[in-house]
């Protein structure tokens, strides 16, 4: 059995299988919310590509709120 | 030509080599367009005034409330119940009387914004919510002038520089717009301040015409570890409001807020 591969999502080390997206990892911490700003590598995700954007071993990816206050 | 109490004022800025007597005459032509209610607004026109921006125009329409003052510090005590337009004017004349001060306490909309915001060389955000920076985006790429976005909550702080045509606007990030938040967001005073004046630092430099260091990028700062991120923003092709079909676009003299 594949052991997967290791990705941080946010800020936590976490072993997801191999060929993972961004879909796959909003599904593993049940984050439904559409207006979080994903960020891939420090590269900013847009919500059309999440279901194509595949992570890789060793990658950080994290979800973030946007901040509206001022 | 600066005149001596001008060189006395903005002795500190004419001593960087960045700025001097030239850049200060460049300040000095400025126009800024600050929207907003106060946590953000409160720092960022008085960064703009004290630094001798021509023009600093102003727009406002509510109250100063006992509840603002942890994080509003233009307002104090004693101007609780008075127009928060009143309040910054009386503070930011007396801060620098050669700026020129506009201070205007009306709602923004989408039909009146071009007309609030023409003449003015970029916008300053300091909104609570995303309405509003959502007309105020749709006024920069109309009028062609740059957007910068800053936004708190709690310890969090955002910032970019949305430049028309070359860089994405706030819309490529958030095409349908974030939830607005049902409750009001706790805000640490600090952090409006530290957002806000990152704000101005970008808005100096773009009047300087030295490149911003956000342009295409998000700094995410978390004050709770201390940590500055930048995260590398791209123009979504399909978007409505700075892209394709979508653009908005400006006719005549007076606006014309429709979408082609």
């Amino acid at each position: 059995m594949s052991q997967g591969i290791k990705v941080i999502l946010n800020g936590c080390e976490e072993r997801v299988s191999k060929g993972a997206t961004i879909l796959d990892l909003l599904a593993l911490l049940n984050e439904n919310d559409q207006h979080l700003i994903v960020e891939h590598n420090d590269m900013f995700i847009p919500l059309s590509k999440y279901a194509s954007r595949i992570v890789a071993d060793g990658d950080s990816v994290e979800f973030v709120n946007p901040n509206l206050g001022g | 030509m600066l005149n001596a109490t001008e060189k006395q004022r903005y002795l500190r800025q004419l001593i960087m080599p960045e700025i001097s007597e030239t850049g200060q005459a460049k300040i000095g032509k400025a126009s800024v367009f600050i929207a907003g209610i106060g946590g953000l607004r409160s720092i960022s026109a008085s960064y703009m005034t004290a630094a001798g921006v021509g023009r600093v125009r102003l727009v406002v329409r509510d109250r100063v409330e006992l509840s603002n003052l942890n994080r509003q510090i233009m307002h104090y005590t004693p101007d609780i119940g008075k127009g928060k337009t009143r309040s910054a004017e009386e503070k930011l004349r007396q801060l620098n009387p050669g700026c020129q001060l506009e201070a205007i306490q009306v709602s923004i909309t989408r039909e009146d914004v071009i007309d609030l915001v023409r003449g003015c060389d970029l916008i300053l955000d300091a909104t609570d919510n995303w309405g509003t920076r959502k007309i105020l985006n749709f006024a920069a790429i109309a009028l062609q002038i740059p957007f910068i976005y800053g936004g708190v909550n709690g310890f969090s702080g955002m910032v970019a520089f949305f430049r028309p045509q070359k860089t994405a606007c706030i819309e490529c990030i958030f095409p349908d717009g974030p939830n607005e938040p049902a409750v009001p967001i706790g805000v640490l005073g600090p952090m409006a301040g530290l957002v806000a004046a990152l704000q101005c630092i970008e808005a100096i430099k773009h009047m300087l015409g030295l490149e911003s260091s956000l342009m295409n990028r998000l700094l995410r700062i978390d004050g709770r570890n201390m940590s500055f991120k930048k995260t590398q923003l791209t123009r979504n092709k399909d978007c409505n409001a700075c892209s394709g079909g979508g653009n908005y676009h400006v006719t005549g003299n007076k606006s014309d807020p429709q979408r082609m």
